[in-house]
Parts: structure tokens; C-alpha cells; sequence
């Protein structure tokens, strides 16, 4: 497998080339094109097997669709028999791809909204962030991301990385992803007043040592711009 | 220098890094991530009656934050809300920079702002928007929607009104219509400033009306029961 | 009269330079910036009076969407014109050299007079992208610039290729092409993955590496509602 990610950080857009037998797990919605061949399944994503854990994996599915979060559909590209295979990746929203290779040593805690593709050995599981998270304007659901293989995620704008030391707090809306090293409260941005004025919203507080990675912009943020302009 | 602005003109951040006890203001929202020891107030900037005329005019929430750096440095970066870039201005005492209301993102403690309204044929298509003032000596900080076109005047520029983000006090605009009637139904091209005289206009490259425009048939229809 | 792009791929504006007596043609409201001097027209066609109009606003009732054209010309003296188009993305200048391009009709952003549009494209009946989607024929000589939601890649087929249509921004006629749907029944109704081109035979193919309409999709749904 060949990867490249071209166009970042403003409309980034990955080439993924499958050699013979390989395949690939792109969210559904995300394909912008393909070589001649591929097989393509749909499946909702969710670790539960056999009959009744699909059943389980779809209400799961449309529980999470109710709820506002993603619906995490997601086909199976795979190319012919002995052949090699090319799909075309990107997101809905302007920004970046980061590509990942899990060795399988750490775990990776992934905004739902922010898996993009896996291939490999990689295991997605889903993870209720809790009440607060619901409220987050982020969505509820976070994903751990562990094994080895690929991961490609996307995000909303430009992406830093913060190394944390000891703490660091972030707008839960511009989290996209963080090492499983790191311990994380979500939190009110100060007193009542303060959450409710301050425009700020629900705040992650993060401690230990790891990696963290930002988006510098949100949905949140784009809807409340937009807003005032529109008409009607 | 203490800030540093990052991803630009695409996803612009400022990364500040504030000495201890030093303040940056900013909009309400704009924080990103700040270092654990950054105390954040919330107030509504100018006092009571300057929040008020900005609240009267509409849109913009009135509530400013202000991070403060205590028992140490402290690091908090600031974004806006539309995606673009972010530029700095370093005003001099008594220097002015004329700003499009949502395109003003934070400023540091010294800047003076003074909202100065748009004018009666309406400076700027959307609600609420006008124009803020703001005065030296400090630096402020503006966002765009889209990447930010410099333009110098001498003598005589016309910009589309949804394209205009911010120019120094020393030139002169009046809105008109661009190629007269027809125009205005099939042209496309609404309302323009003409600026005249000497100094910088600061263009957007992209439109938030089209956005809006654009967005416009995707919005749920209201239910009327 | 010539083209610089500026800023891209992410907001990318289009910077037109003209010299005395040149004219430049640009899609309704893309005008960004110009030099006070530059005279601007408003014609529904590249010809003028009573037939150019009934041609502009055929072409407006047919395409459903208002196709018309402003011409820039610098009448007195040299200036500069800017354009941008309603989406961010980038924009590419194409040299046309006497060779069609199906163009998809929003991302037409400005081009020399020299440059001919036609929408009465025989092939484009067949072709129903997702949401409403229009093709004009572009021919003639000249610069062409070209507006995409995103990035603009470039793919030469060779063969075969399947492209989501929502990211078609333009393709040279040599390649012939099939709407088919991917995945099944269910992947549809949840994933949105839509209608696909796949275009066959050797020839230039021009995407954008975002779809109006899934952004539009997402960021609508969380609006606020509208009246009707």
C-alpha cells in the first residue's frame, strides 16, 4: 500500500494505492474516484460480529445518527482479483489529512467526525464521550483507533500538534485526535457565566504526557459566522 | 514578538505567548487552547454603552474575553469562526485602522475601539455589520474570509462591499451601484465602495454572501404549525 | 490581457490585467476589485441588443440557474480587474487552443472574449449529476479561467477511470463516459455516496477535491431553518 496526500492544508486530498489482495476502509461519502474494478461494501462500522452484532451494530448506527453524530457507514474498497487498485479520498469540509501508521504499541482517541480511512490491521471502536460531550457541538461519539496498519483522519482547517507536558486545555470543538497516554476532563469554560457568556463552550482539560491534535477552525464556529448573513 | 500567526491564509491561528501579568483581548468563541495557567474574564469591552450600541447594531455578541497570563508565560491560541487568515496590525498612537465588524478577531489592552456605523444605504449586506474603528497605540488583530488582497489607493479603487475587510483611516469611500440599473438585477454586482485617496484597502478574496447564498436551499424549511 | 492567480488553492483570486482596448469576460458577481477607469457591461450573451438578451435569458431558463456575463473593458488605459468566485477553491487558467473543454457551467469564472461558450451540448442530457449540474461547451482560443470547490487535480486517462460526479470540474470531449451509482441500496440511503462518472478512452479529466454538495449537505442541516 502507497499512500499520498496532496492540496493540504486547505483541500487535502489522499491517493491511496492498493497493491494486489489489499483493501481499504474509507467513511462512506468520502470516494472522489477510483481505478476500473473495485469492489465495493458498505458496512456500519462497529466491532460487533455475526448476525445479532450487526443488528447491534445498526441501531448502534441509528442511535448515533439520532443523536446527532456521525452515522459512521463505511465501504470496503477492494480491487480485482491479482490486481492493484487506486481510490481517491477527501472529506466533506475544507482542510487537512493527517496519515498514521499504527505500530501497535499506542492507541489513538479519534473525533468521530475526523476518521477518515484505515487499512491494515486497525481496530475502530466507538466510545461514548458522556453527557457533557453531547452538549460539546462536537458530536458525542469518540472512536479508540488501535493495531497496527493505517489510519488517515481529516480536519476541519489547518492541524497543529501540541506536545502536553503536564496540562493543557482545549475547545472541545477543536479536538481531533490525542494519544491514549493522556487523562482528559471536559469541563465548563469558568462559572456558569463564564460558559454561558464567554462564547467558549465546553473546555477538555488534558493532563499526562502525549500528543494532541488540533483543528484550527470548527463547525461550530463556521454555522455561528455564517448565521447573521443568511437570509430568510 | 509575542504572537505568531500560523496556517496562513488558509486556517490562520495567532499563537500567543503571553509574558506573565500581559493580557490579549479577544471575541467571544475565539479560543482555541491555552495553557493551564491562563485566567480568562469575561466582560462586555468599553463599558456598558459601547456594548450596548454594538448590541443595538446586532450580530455581534457583546461579550469580549480577556486572557491573562498568571504565576508564569502562558500560551493561548485565538481563531475566528470563518475560515481565512489573520493579519496584525501594529498601531501607532493615534493611527487608525477602519474595520469590517466581523472581521475584527482580538486586540491587545491599549487599542481603543469605537464603532462608527456603516452608513444609511447599509456599508455591508448582512445584519448587524458595520464599521468598527480601531485606534493605536497596540496591535490589533483582523480575519478575513478568504485570503487578504492589499491594495494600495492613490486616487481612485472600487471594491464590492462583501469583499471589503478593513482600510486605513486616511482614504475616503461612498457606496454606489456599479454600471447602473441593469446591472443591479443582472450584473451580479451589487453594491460598491469607491475609495479615494491615498493609503491601504484590505479586499477579501472570497464573499460571505455567496456562502450564505450557497448555503441557502440546504437549511431545513420551517415547519409553520 | 492575462491571468495571474494569487493565494491559491486555498481562496484563490483571479487577477486580470488589461491592457488599453482590452476586454475581459467574467461570470455575473465575481468581480472582486478594479481600477475605477475599467468600464463594465453587462451582457446576456457575448453578442449584444435584443437577440444576446433572449439568448442570456434562454440560456437562464434552461439551466435554471443565471448564466449571465459582465465585460470588463479598459477603455482609457491599462488597469487591473480581480474576480473571485462564489465558493472558496482554487482557479486554473487553461490556454484554449482551438480544442472543445466541457466545462461544468459553475466553474466558468472569467475568460478572454476570444473564448466561445455554447450550451447546447449534445452529451449533457444524459448527464444528471447529484443536485443541479450544468455543462457548457467551451471553445475557441484564449485564456480560460476555471473556479473548483477545492483543490484542482489534473488526471490523464488512459483507459478507465470512476470519478464521484460532484467533483467533475471540466473534461476534454475525447473521453467518453456512463452514470452508474456505487454500492447498494443501503450505502445510498445512508452514505450518500452518490452518482459516479466513469469516463473511458484517452484524455484530460479535471476534479476538485471537494463536493458543493455533501458541504453544502452538512453545514445546511445545521442551520437555522428558512421560510420555504
Amino acid at each position: 500500500m502507497q499512500q499520498t496526500i496532496e492540496f493540504g492544508p486547505a483541500y487535502a486530498m489522499a491517493t491511496i494505492d492498493l497493491a494486489a489482495g489489499e483493501d481499504v476502509t474509507v467513511e462512506a461519502g468520502s470516494m472522489v474516484g477510483m481505478s476500473d474494478g473495485l469492489q465495493v461494501k458498505t458496512h456500519i462500522g462497529g466491532n460487533r460480529v455475526g448476525f445479532f452484532g450487526a443488528i447491534l451494530n445498526f441501531l448502534g448506527a441509528l442511535v448515533k445518527k439520532f443523536l446527532g453524530g456521525e452515522t459512521f457507514f463505511v465501504n470496503t474498497y477492494k480491487p480485482p482479483e491479482g490486481q492493484p487498485g487506486r481510490v481517491l479520498v477527501a472529506p466533506a469540509l475544507a482542510g487537512d489529512i493527517i496519515h498514521y501508521a499504527l505500530d501497535g504499541t499506542r492507541s489513538l482517541m479519534v473525533q468521530a467526525s475526523s476518521f477518515l480511512a484505515s487499512a491494515g490491521g486497525v481496530t475502530v471502536k466507538t466510545k461514548f464521550g458522556g453527557l457533557k460531550s453531547l452538549f460539546s457541538g462536537q458530536g458525542a461519539f469518540w472512536l479508540i483507533v488501535s493495531g497496527a496498519g493505517d489510519l488517515w483522519v481529516n480536519c476541519y482547517g489547518a492541524i497543529e500538534q501540541v506536545d502536553v507536558q503536564e496540562k493543557y486545555i482545549v475547545d472541545t470543538g477543536h479536538i481531533v485526535g490525542f494519544e491514549d497516554t493522556l487523562d482528559y476532563q471536559i469541563k465548563g469554560a469558568g462559572g456558569l457565566k463564564q460558559t454561558l457568556l464567554s462564547g467558549e463552550g465546553l473546555t477538555c482539560h488534558f493532563s499526562g504526557q502525549g500528543k494532541l491534535y488540533i483543528q484550527t477552525r470548527t463547525v461550530g464556529g463556521l454555522v455561528g459566522w455564517i448565521t447573521p448573513r443568511l437570509q430568510g | 514578538m509575542p504572537y505568531e500567526i500560523k496556517h496562513s491564509p488558509e486556517f490562520a491561528i495567532i499563537d500567543y505567548h503571553l509574558a506573565p501579568g500581559e493580557s490579549v483581548i479577544a471575541e467571544s468563541g475565539a479560543m482555541v487552547s491555552m495553557s493551564s495557567n491562563i485566567k480568562m474574564k469575561t466582560e462586555a469591552r468599553g463599558g456598558i454603552l459601547a456594548a450596548a450600541k454594538r448590541k443595538l447594531l446586532g450580530g455581534e455578541s457583546i461579550f469580549q474575553n480577556t486572557f491573562t497570563a498568571e504565576g508564569g508565560a502562558g500560551r493561548v491560541m485565538l481563531a475566528p469562526g470563518a475560515p481565512g487568515d489573520v493579519i496584525a496590525f501594529d498601531l501607532e498612537a493615534g493611527r487608525s485602522l477602519m474595520i469590517q465588524s466581523s472581521a475584527y478577531l482580538a486586540a491587545t489592552p491599549t487599542v481603543q475601539l469605537d464603532t462608527k456605523w456603516g452608513g444609511a444605504k447599509g456599508f455591508f449586506s448582512g445584519v448587524g455589520m458595520f464599521l468598527l474603528k480601531a485606534t493605536g497605540p497596540g496591535t490589533v488583530f483582523v480575519c478575513s474570509y478568504g485570503a487578504i488582497y492589499p491594495k494600495r489607493c492613490d486616487g481612485q479603487y472600487i471594491v464590492d462591499t462583501d469583499h471589503i475587510v478593513a482600510f486605513q483611516d486616511s482614504v475616503q469611500y461612498s457606496i454606489s451601484k456599479v454600471g447602473g440599473i441593469k446591472s443591479l438585477f443582472f450584473g451580479g454586482e451589487g453594491l460598491v465602495a469607491k475609495f479615494s485617496g491615498q493609503g491601504m484597502i484590505y479586499a477579501q478574496t472570497r464573499s460571505p454572501s455567496s456562502l450564505a447564498a450557497f448555503l441557502h436551499p440546504f437549511r431545513p424549511v420551517k415547519n409553520n404549525n | 490581457m492575462r491571468f495571474e492567480t494569487a493565494f491559491g488553492p486555498g481562496y484563490t483570486l483571479c487577477i486580470c490585467r488589461l491592457d488599453q482596448g482590452d476586454k475581459v469576460v467574467a461570470e455575473s458577481g465575481a468581480m472582486v476589485t478594479q481600477d475605477a477607469h475599467i468600464r463594465m457591461e453587462t451582457s446576456a450573451s457575448a453578442g449584444k441588443g435584443i437577440g444576446g438578451m433572449l439568448k442570456g435569458l434562454g440560456r437562464k431558463m434552461f439551466l435554471g440557474e443565471s448564466f449571465f456575463r459582465n465585460t470588463f473593458h479598459a477603455e482609457t488605459g491599462p488597469g487591473e480587474v480581480t474576480f473571485a468566485p462564489k465558493l472558496p477553491g482554487d482557479i486554473m487558467v487553461y490556454e484554449m487552443r482551438g480544442q472543445d473543454m466541457i466545462v461544468q457551467q459553475t466553474s466558468y469564472l472569467a475568460a478572454a472574449p476570444t473564448v466561445e461558450i455554447e450550451t447546447k451540448w449534445g452529451g449533457f442530457k444524459s448527464f444528471f449529476g447529484e443536485g443541479r449540474m450544468f455543462w457548457i461547451r467551451a471553445f475557441g482560443t484564449g485564456p480560460l479561467a476555471l473556479n473548483a470547490f477545492g483543490a484542482i487535480k489534473e488526471i490523464q486517462v488512459d483507459g478507465y477511470f470512476t470519478i464521484d460526479t460532484g467533483h467533475i470540474v471540466a473534461f476534454e470531449p475525447t473521453l467518453s463516459f456512463s452514470i452508474k451509482r456505487v454500492g447498494s441500496w443501503f450505502s445510498t440511503f445512508f452514505s450518500s455516496e452518490g452518482l459516479v462518472c466513469r469516463f473511458a478512452g484517452s484524455g484530460k479529466l479535471f476534479i476538485q477535491t471537494r463536493n458543493p454538495n455533501e458541504f453544502g449537505t452538512l453545514i445546511g442541516s445545521k442551520l437555522p431553518p428558512r421560510n420555504g
